[in-house]
């Protein structure tokens, strides 16, 4: 009814939006198709539009190898952080015990930490002399995972850290939505307890894990402070787009490679969201 | 009533919170970082001095002058800071304003622009820093050759030559060392290649911090750092200038063209080349280029001239011609092959 | 399953506070700290300012659309929420990577910074007035209070604001523990004069020795565990709410 009132009202939020997303994400993706070339290299620009950054980034063999690196980090993050969480979150709903606000403040902790804390933090656990591989030592004379925060088992570590509480926290609100009714039922007919774990409780929870996933997916891709700090060998794609573009100038490589990044966070996110749309069981 | 009041509260709080963003009398430097060359130190001297701000920048050589690079039309810097090499190429390139410092006639004529495109503030020598508690009763290193020895193994790092100027120094020095020219990378990137099973990895940041906790055992880097490490940090570091040849540096600033604090930048550059500023440099290891400057007690604690000896003095005019090249092959036959 | 999992993650978290204190050598003595107020002190300030900048632009920015989109739906509005939910799950090196581009005459100056902040906060103070105006049936009360002959504004202020009073709350304390540990866009926008704490904190776990990193970590978790413990306790439900949306 009053609707000029409302279109101020909600104007601050869609210029927000519009331009300082939007917007600059369409100039992106135009500077994408510009070959702007290496400060320091052998290839100079080349004026007029091309798709030879994308190219770039699919044939060569570090650039690649970097993409792959993050999608499958961001990938087995997300799946092994619900994994995590399945049972506490179950735990946090279900169990009625003293001191259940201190734990759940205890995992959600990390989720405000800067990525550059976690990755110190990770080498100062699993560097080459980490706390956990001298302890190793000590006890049994070899210093075990040495060096391993610089390797894959490294960044997983670091990143399940600060994608757990997330986790935890979407689980546990779709859990509390959970019909227990139905689990209840299921009892009572005689499902064992695995039996009604796959069959009445997962499939209800179904639309809940994905959009976890897709949210972890996504953070874990774009995480940045993390990777700064503990990607050396292991490549990683926003370290490379730094790279790209402080280093070397090279903003038409660096804006491909984020185009890249955007894009496949979209597809996860839309993508999920559509497939667990797909799967909405009915509430008994 | 209690609503106009939080009202209140928020707008004064949002007026203290955006006022004083007014800049206060500042230079901006790249490639300042305050534990280098003790650049915090030195600023925080000037700042006492004069109230004029020098913020940290973290930027390494190379990054530096691509930064200013990018910025050419629109200068937001006012003077950088670089190894030798990467500071002659930025002078050739047209991104300095020339200017002579108070001091001039005191600076070493190999070690400035005749034009005064770029000076050198203090030297330096290519060493490997070691520290010896992190390498576990193994022989610390006194070659080049010794580098390539498999026990050191995962020790080894230097910084990514197409970031740091100091890397890109080492990596010219050592192929001229073995007999490369500035055209013939060969030997050199052999010997690089052959040194990458060695490597921890190639940091595009200073790991003092981490070479210090005895996370990287071995650093080849500028031995002011080292030093430092060990006088003042107290770590049990050694320095060692390697028997078989190494390279000086220089380490060289330029004024920006278009910087946008001129006057101000000009008697900071001025005052880097006063004894007092001079000596804090000498305080993190970095040997002023004003001779007279350096204290004599921090004199006995530099490695003796005899170890010296072996330090090359390299022609800065052919280190920056080979740069973007070497730089590239660099990464095409050390880093990337894999 | 549960116990372990919930073993693992206690157990993890210990370690790595016990780590802080047992790293933390040199800090009884309060040298290191002043060593970072001096050198760092004026990103700290910085930092302060943007997230308290930041919960002050949220709430002026958010609780409004958040009404709009809670309250008044129109065709699109869903579609348009989940546009303003979209920062989160995008690089923020992509975000900061594509403002640089758009706007790069203004590359130099502090306010882009918070552009970045802001993109980055406004869905969770969005997403936390939304849940709590959808919780409840709040049209009934509008109704009423328009039947009593209260106008548009009275209603908004008398009726609407007080009932979001805890939402509002939580939701700042939310944009100022985002803001204060903001890096991902932060690092890339910074500019020389002006820089944030987290930029700092990098800068110590490279270039400087480990009594420094390590005091001015301590540092930055005394300005973040507080505010977070402080979330939990007023609405550790909400939060999850929040992060269910996103």
């Amino acid at each position: 009814m009053k609707r000029p009132i409302l279109l101020i009202m909600i104007l601050p939020a869609l210029a927000l939006i519009f331009s300082l997303l939007v917007w600059p994400l369409a100039l992106l993706f135009v500077s994408s198709v510009q070959s702007t070339g290496n400060a320091i290299g052998a290839a100079p620009g080349r004026a007029g539009l091309s798709l030879s950054n994308y190219v770039e980034i699919l044939t060569d063999p570090w650039y690649f190898g970097a993409l792959v690196n993050s999608l499958w980090l961001s990938f087995s993050v997300a799946a092994l952080s619900i994994l995590l969480c399945l049972g506490p979150a179950w735990l946090l709903v279900r169990g009625d015990f003293p001191g259940k606000s201190w734990i759940r403040a205890l995992f959600t902790l990390p989720m405000s930490f800067s990525g550059v804390i976690v990755g110190f933090l990770v080498v100062i656990m699993l560097g080459r002399i980490g706390f956990i591989p001298q302890f190793m030592e000590s006890l049994t004379g070899r210093a075990f995972l040495s060096g391993s925060a610089y390797q894959f088992t490294g960044l997983l570590v670091a990143y399940i850290y600060f994608e757990v509480p997330r986790a935890l926290l979407t689980l546990e609100s779709s859990l509390k939505k959970f019909d227990f009714q139905l689990e209840t039922a299921a009892r009572s007919l005689g499902a064992g307890r695995w039996q009604r774990f796959f069959w009445v409780v997962l499939p209800n929870l179904w639309p809940a894990l994905l959009s976890t996933f897709s949210l972890t997916f996504c953070v874990s891709l774009g995480s940045f402070g993390v990777a700064l700090i503990i990607s050396k060998r292991f490549a990683l794609m926003p370290v490379e787009i730094f790279q790209q573009f402080t280093g070397f100038l090279n903003t038409g490589l660096a804006s491909a490679m984020c185009i890249v990044l955007v894009a496949i966070a979209f597809t996860v996110n839309y993508g999920l969201r559509m497939l667990s749309g797909r799967r909405e069981v009915p509430s008994a | 009533m209690k609503a106009s009041r939080t009202m209140f509260v928020l707008l004064g709080l949002t007026l203290a919170a955006s006022t004083s963003f007014a800049e206060p009398k500042v230079v901006i430097q790249y490639d300042c970082i305050p534990n280098y060359a003790n650049w915090g130190g030195v600023t925080a001297a000037y700042e006492k001095k004069t109230g004029v701000r020098v913020p940290p920048d973290m930027k390494g050589s190379s990054a530096a002058m691509a930064a200013l690079d990018a910025e050419k039309r629109n200068p937001l810097a006012d003077v950088a800071y670089y190894s030798g090499a990467i500071g002659f190429q930025a002078a050739e390139k047209g991104l300095h304003q020339p200017y002579k410092p108070a001091a001039w006639d005191k600076i070493p004529a190999t070690l400035k622009d005749p034009e005064g495109r770029w000076f050198a503030v203090h030297t330096a020598a290519v060493a490997f820093i070691v520290n010896r508690a992190a390498l576990k009763g193994k022989p610390v290193p006194r070659t080049w050759d010794d580098l390539l020895k498999p026990e050191y193994k995962g020790m080894i790092a230097y910084d990514d030559p197409t970031w740091g100027g100091t890397s890109y120094t080492l990596v010219y020095g050592r192929n001229i060392l073995m007999g490369g020219t500035n055209t013939d990378f060969g030997p050199g990137l052999a010997y690089f290649r052959k040194l990458d099973s060695n490597i921890v990895h190639y940091p595009r940041e200073s790991v003092y911090n981490d070479v210090l906790r005895g996370e990287i055992p071995i650093w080849i880097n500028a031995d002011g750092n080292g030093l430092k490490m060990k006088y003042v940090d107290k770590g049990d570091i050694e320095v060692v200038i390697p028997e078989d040849g190494s390279v000086s540096m220089p380490l060289v600033m330029g004024m920006v063209a278009g910087a946008p604090h001129a006057k101000e930048t000009k008697k900071y550059l001025d005052w880097l080349f006063t004894d007092e500023a001079q000596a804090l440099f000498a305080e993190a290891f970095f040997m002023p280029v004003i001779a007279s400057a350096l204290p004599p007690d921090l004199a006995s604690k530099f490695p003796s001239n005899k170890e010296y000896e072996v330090v090359r003095d390299l022609s800065l005019a052919d280190m920056s011609a080979a740069a973007n090249s070497l730089k590239q092959a660099w990464l095409d036959q050390v880093k990337n092959r894999k | 399953m549960v116990v372990l999992g919930s073993f693992v993650n206690t157990s993890y978290l210990g370690i790595s506070s016990e780590q802080w204190v047992s790293g933390s050598e040199g800090l009884i003595s309060f040298k290191w700290f002043g060593y970072v107020f001096d050198l760092y002190g004026s990103h700290m300030l910085f930092s302060l300012r943007l997230a308290l900048l930041s919960v002050i632009l949220c709430l002026a920015i958010g609780v409004p659309g958040g009404y709009v989109l809670a309250c008044r739906p129109f065709r699109g509005s869903r579609a348009l929420e989940e546009l303003f939910m979209l920062p989160l799950s995008i690089p923020g090196i992509a975000v900061a990577l594509a403002l640089i581009n758009a706007y790069s005459v203004i590359r130099g100056k502090w306010w882009l910074v918070l552009c970045g902040h802001l993109l980055y906060t406004v869905p969770f103070m969005l997403r936390v007035v939304t849940n709590t105006l959808r919780s409840f049936d709040i049209q009934r009360y509008e109704v009423a209070a328009r039947s009593l002959g209260a106008g548009f504004f009275k209603r908004f202020v008398l009726v609407i604001l007080p009932n979001l009073r805890h939402a509002m709350i939580v939701g700042s304390l939310l944009v100022f523990a985002v803001s204060w540990g903001e890096f991902n866009v932060s690092f890339l926008l910074n500019t020389p004069l002006h820089q944030t704490y987290p930029a700092a904190l990098f800068a110590t776990y490279t270039s400087n020795s480990f009594q420094v990193s390590s005091a001015a970590t301590t540092l930055f978790l005394m300005v973040i565990i507080p505010v977070l413990l402080l979330i939990q306790r007023l609405g550790g439900s909400e939060l999850a709410r929040v992060e269910q949306g996103a």
